[in-house]
This record gives structure tokens, sequence and C-alpha cells, in this order.
């Protein structure tokens, strides 16, 4: 009985996925299609590859409020460049630039040791104040066709946007299970003192993880950019809540040092089937924002209550520590 | 204890979403089974909101599409983007899967939403999509039923040609003006800043327009007035008028002006949207005029082109909802239909 009901605690998330996709199934006669089912993850992989990159800074204890900033500014980026440097360079490019966001706050959290919100939320809305002087604040267009295969282009009838999700995660997983950039990120984010005391370089690390969390966003930017074959400074407004709800969903801790992409990977397809979900049982708009939030409540208040005290004092503590 | 609880949690939560279903399902039936003893049963319509509880207008705009679906008994699935392209463009991909008989979209990007429109036309070519209310950019695509809504680019010229004719009656050398823009980057704020650019461009009136700022004021009427009050301090006498966008800032300018104790009509302004609030303020002189777009109409003009549509009559590819100007001359006749569709406060 014990083992049942740990089973039934730890793989929760699961549990989540099951009875929504039994509750679809119901309603929608056309849902165990390929397209539809591929459909659902398809939907997720934007926010998906930038909460992929969100967990792996969110381990390290630091977030980044820019994402959805550098995600739009990148898509705007690329498509101006691809006038004067044609759509390999242009993209190759895009995502340096957007990357390099990044190195800014990586540079501002570290040497400057700015707190990561403050520091974030000044680079968001800087980009965002770029992307709207560049575009004049009004949309523009891709001029090149070939750019809609990115996004939009498909494989065996499924997007070829999936298979980058699906590299991502691998890439990220198997960084943080098997390399000193993962092991050093729990670390990091477990108890900074300790970690900079074994002789972690502590700087170092947290500057590359910002690096990452931006690449992903640039990553991602230039795959919505190519599926609305548009740039615009609009787009990422409310991205970033967006991916910290999946990754913190996912069980991946907002004090650092706990969590993983495969729990993150299971939030974005919660969001995701929540979404399908509201279309396919018509959900009232008036009543959805109530119903995501209690679906996302219920997640967090089970982790929190299944974590124990004795982490919870622990978060308490990095959390005095901190202020 | 504490594990046994969280089992019962899970279990509760189970019951509830299959509960939930089957409530839903029994509804479904009901609703059916009044809708068959209407003329047209089943039909199914999607309509793709780029907001709701985030708009002045698309909320009262959202009540009059189901108003107008029950009436015809249809069954409407409404969807809420919440600003975000990358949402609508899941959401529009999602309701085309639903066993639409018809589909319709307010873009949250004019431009962006092309390539998904294109995307389900051709894995539903019998789908009928229509954009409702904003344009995309192009405006005619083959994909398209066609676009029912408020033209925001002929308000534009049509406030900027009630400018221009105040300018004339008062016998203006020169006005000097500040432009009160929408939230920038959002369709209907681009439109309505060329709109009233063109049409003082084409009265060959740019001379005796002189802009002193101009600021985006994301339709908010409280920074309408912040930035009027900076105006105020910066440009003193100077100013003659503030060109808004849309009501909510028109009300803020007002406020500002109050504020600091000018007669009405000192300084000229307007609104558009024709709330009651606005009516009223053009009524006791502080506005030269707003553009009356009833949410209402807006709503029902798009259910009606869709009706058509789903009865096989042709349609012209854009049916333009009449925007009326409001001025000193009609507001009384206006205030009633305001009130009506908005409330008394609004």
């Amino acid at each position: 009985m014990k083992k049942i009901t740990n089973i039934l605690i730890d793989q929760k998330l699961i549990i989540i996925i099951l009875i929504l996709v039994i509750a679809l199934s119901f309603e929608d006669k056309n849902f165990f299609t390929i397209k539809s089912l591929a459909s659902i993850i398809e939907h997720a992989v934007i926010i998906g590859i930038m909460a992929a990159g969100m967990t792996v800074l969110l381990i390290s204890g630091s977030f980044d409020l820019s994402v959805g900033s550098v995600m739009a500014f990148t898509g705007i980026i690329t498509i101006i460049l691809q006038k004067p440097l044609g759509l390999f360079f242009s993209v190759l490019a895009g995502l340096l630039i957007g990357t390099s966001v990044g190195a800014i706050n990586g540079l501002l959290v570290v040497k400057g040791r700015i707190n990561a919100f403050i520091a974030t939320l000044g680079t968001m809305v800087i980009f965002k104040g770029f992307g709207l002087a560049l575009t004049g604040s009004s949309p523009i267009k891709s001029t090149i066709p070939a750019f809609k295969v990115i996004g939009q282009g498909e494989f065996f009838g499924i997007e070829i946007s999936l298979f980058y999700l699906i590299i991502i995660y691998i890439v990220v997983w198997y960084l943080l299970k098997y390399t000193k950039f993962g092991r050093n990120n729990y670390a990091i984010g477990g108890n900074l003192q300790s970690a900079r005391l074994s002789g972690i370089n502590v700087n170092i690390y947290t500057f590359f993880y910002f690096v990452f969390c931006a690449f992903t966003a640039a990553l991602s930017g230039i795959i919505l950019s190519s599926r609305v074959s548009t740039g615009n400074a609009i787009f990422g407004d409310i991205t970033n809540m967006t991916v910290i709800a999946a990754a913190v969903l996912g069980g991946t801790s907002l004090f650092g040092g706990k969590g993983g992409v495969i729990g993150t990977i299971q939030g974005v397809i919660i969001l995701s089937l929540i979404e399908r979900a509201m279309t396919v049982f018509n959900v009232d708009t008036n009543y959805q924002l109530l119903v995501r939030g209690l679906i996302i409540l219920f997640v967090v208040v089970t982790d929190a209550v299944t974590s124990g005290r004795k982490k919870l004092d622990i978060g308490r503590e990095v959390i005095n520590k901190k202020v | 204890m504490k594990k046994a609880l969280i089992v019962i949690l899970i279990a509760v939560f189970a019951l509830a979403l299959i509960g939930g279903v089957s409530c839903k399902k029994e509804a479904a039936e009901e609703t059916t089974a009044a809708a068959e003893t209407a003329a047209a049963a089943g039909v199914k319509i999607g309509y793709s909101m780029p907001f709701i509880e985030d708009s002045p207008y698309c909320f009262p705009f959202s009540e009059a599409l189901k108003k107008a679906a029950t009436s015809r008994g249809w069954e409407i699935i409404l969807t809420d983007a919440k600003g975000d392209i990358n949402t609508q463009v899941n959401q529009v991909e999602d309701l085309a899967g639903q066993d639409l008989d018809g589909l319709l979209v307010m873009p949250v990007d004019a431009a962006g939403i092309v390539s998904v429109i294109e995307k389900v036309h051709s894995e539903y070519p019998d789908l009928p999509i229509l954009v409702s209310n904003t344009m995309t950019d192009p405006a005619e695509i083959d994909a398209l039923k066609g676009f029912a809504g408020p033209n925001s680019y002929l308000e534009g010229k049509q406030m900027g040609a009630e400018y221009v004719k105040y300018v004339e009656e008062k016998g203006f050398d020169v006005i000097n003006y500040c432009h009160l823009t929408g939230t920038a980057g959002y369709g209907a704020a681009i439109d309505r800043e060329n709109g009233f650019n063109d049409a003082v461009k084409e009265a060959g009136a740019e001379a005796k327009f002189n802009l002193l700022d101009l600021q985006p004021g994301d339709w908010s009427p409280d920074k309408g007035q912040t930035i009027t009050e900076n105006w105020l301090t910066a440009f003193g006498d100077e100013l003659q008028m503030i060109y808004a966008h849309n009501d909510g800032m028109g009300i803020g300018v007002v406020n500002a002006l109050k504020a600091a104790n000018l007669e009405p009509g000192k300084i000229v302004t307007n609104g558009c949207d024709g709330q009651t609030q606005a009516v009223q303020l053009v009524k006791d002189g502080w506005m030269l005029f707003t553009i009356f777009q009833s949410p209402m109409s807006d709503g029902e003009l798009s259910m009606s082109v869709m009706e058509k549509l789903l009865k096989g009559e042709t349609v012209e590819y854009f049916t333009y909802l009449e925007t009326p100007t409001v001025d000193a001359s009609n507001a009384e006749e206006y205030l009633p239909k305001a009130i009506e569709i908005w409330g008394a406060e609004y």
C-alpha cells in the first residue's frame, strides 16, 4: 500500500497527463490520431525549448525574465538581416546576437553583482525597446520563402520543429546528468557558499547558464518568427511567465538545487494539454484562468507537501541568506 | 497520513475532472436538443479571440458573439490568446480540428496570423475562414473567405478629416498638437496613425499641423492622463490639440485638462469607440468628437457574414462596419445607445 502511494506521488505529473488524455479522448474522437497527438507537442515546442534553458538556470538558483524579449528580438534581427546576409547567415547571426543577451545578463549578475530579477527585468525592457525601435513599432515580414521551413516544414506529416525540441531535451538531460556543467549546477543552486568553498568557479558557470538560457530563447525566436513569417517586438510579452510556470510545474525549484528536464517536459506537455482541453471542452473563457490556476496550484501544493518539512526549512534558510 | 491525504487529493481531482466531462456532455446534449428545435441544427463555429478580459472592447464583443450564436441555434467555441501570437496559432489549429462548420479569427498580429490561416485552409479546404475586426496583412489572401469589421485605417482618416475641418473652421494658420497612440506594435494603433496622417496629407493641410510630440499611451486612461500632464508642463499654452487613438486615452487627456483647471475646448481632443463617458464628454464640449464603433454590432456583423457563407451565398470580400462620427450635434442622440452597450458608468 505504501509503495503504491509513493509511486502515485512520485509520478503525479504522469498521472495528471493520463487523466487529461483520458478526459480528452472521451470528448474528441480524433484525439488518438498521430496528427492530433503530435500537434500537442508541436504546440509546446517554443515554450518547451525555452523551458529547458530556464530549468538549467533555475537549478543554479537564478532566473531570467528576459526570455520573451530575447525571443521577439531574435526574430526581428533574423528577418532584418535576411536581405544583406541571406538565409543561412541571418539565422546564424540571429542566434548569436540573441545568445549574447545572455552574456550581458550573466555579466550583470556575476560581475555587476546585481540581483538576477532586476538585471533581467532591465534587459527584458531594453530588448523589447530595441525591437520596437528597429521595427518602428510595426511588424516586419520575412522576404525569403525558404525561411518558413524552419518552423513550418514537415517530415512525414510531423513538424520539423518537434525534432529541435527532442534534441534540446536529450542534450540538456545529458549535460545535467553526466557532465560538470550539470553536477556543478546542482551544487551551486543547492548551496552557493559550499560550492564556492569546494573550488567550483561559481561565476564562470553561472555566466554560462545565462548564456545557455538566452540561446534557447534565441532558438525559439527563430522558430516562432519562421512559423508566423513575421517579427514583432510584442511577441514575447507574456512568454517569460509561461516558461517559468512550465519549469516549476515540472518540479524545478525556484530556490535552486532541485529539478530537471524530465519534469520540465512533463510540465510543458501538461500546459499544452490544458490548452487543448480548454478548446475541446469549450470551457467558458470567463472560467479558463480559474481552471488553469487550480491545476497549477494543485501540482505545486502536492509538491510542497510531499517534499517534506525538512526541505522546506532548507529553502527558507537559503532565502534568508540571499536576503 | 500526509501521503494518504495526497492520494485522496489526486483521486478527488480526477473524479472532478471526469465529473466535469460527463456534466459537460449532458449540458452539450441539452444545448444540442435546444438547437435542434431551431432551424440550423448542429452548426458549430469556432472563434479565436486575441484577448478577452484584458480589453474593454473585446469583452462585450465576446458576449455579443455568444448572443449572436445562441440566437441562431449555433454552438460556438471561443478561445482567448491573451495577446500572444504563438498561443493564437496553436488555438487556431486546435479549433480547426474540432469538426467546425466555420472558423472566425481576430488576429493578434495582422501579418503573423497569415501562415496558420493558409496552413489550416490547406488541411481543411472546405472550412470557411473569416477574419473579423482586425484585418490581415496583406488584407486579401486566397485562404480567406473575407473580412468583416471596422476599418481602423478609415477611422483614422475620418478622425484626421474632422480635425482638418476644425482647423479650417477656426481659421488657424497652424495648430500645435500632440499625438497619443495606442500600444506600439498593434494593428489598430498603426492604422489610426497612418489614417490620420494620410487624411491631413490629402487635405493639403500638412503645413497647418505642427506635431510637438508623439507618445504611446497603451490605450489606457491612466497613461493618457500622465502623458498629458507632462505635455502641459512641457508645452504650456503652445499646445492646442491632442489626437488620441481611443476613448480610454481621450478620457485620460480630459482628466488631465480638468485637473489643470482649463476650460472645455481650450485644448481640443477626441475619442474613438463611443463609450458612454466619451459621448458624455463630447456633449459637454470637452471632446471634439468620438467615433461610434459598437462591439455589439461588430460581433453581430461577423456572425451574419458567416451565416451567409454557410447558406452558400456569395459575399463581398470586405464587409465594413459603419462607424459614424459623434460630435456636439448628435451626442444627445447617441448617449442612450452608448449606455445600452457599455452601461452608464463606463
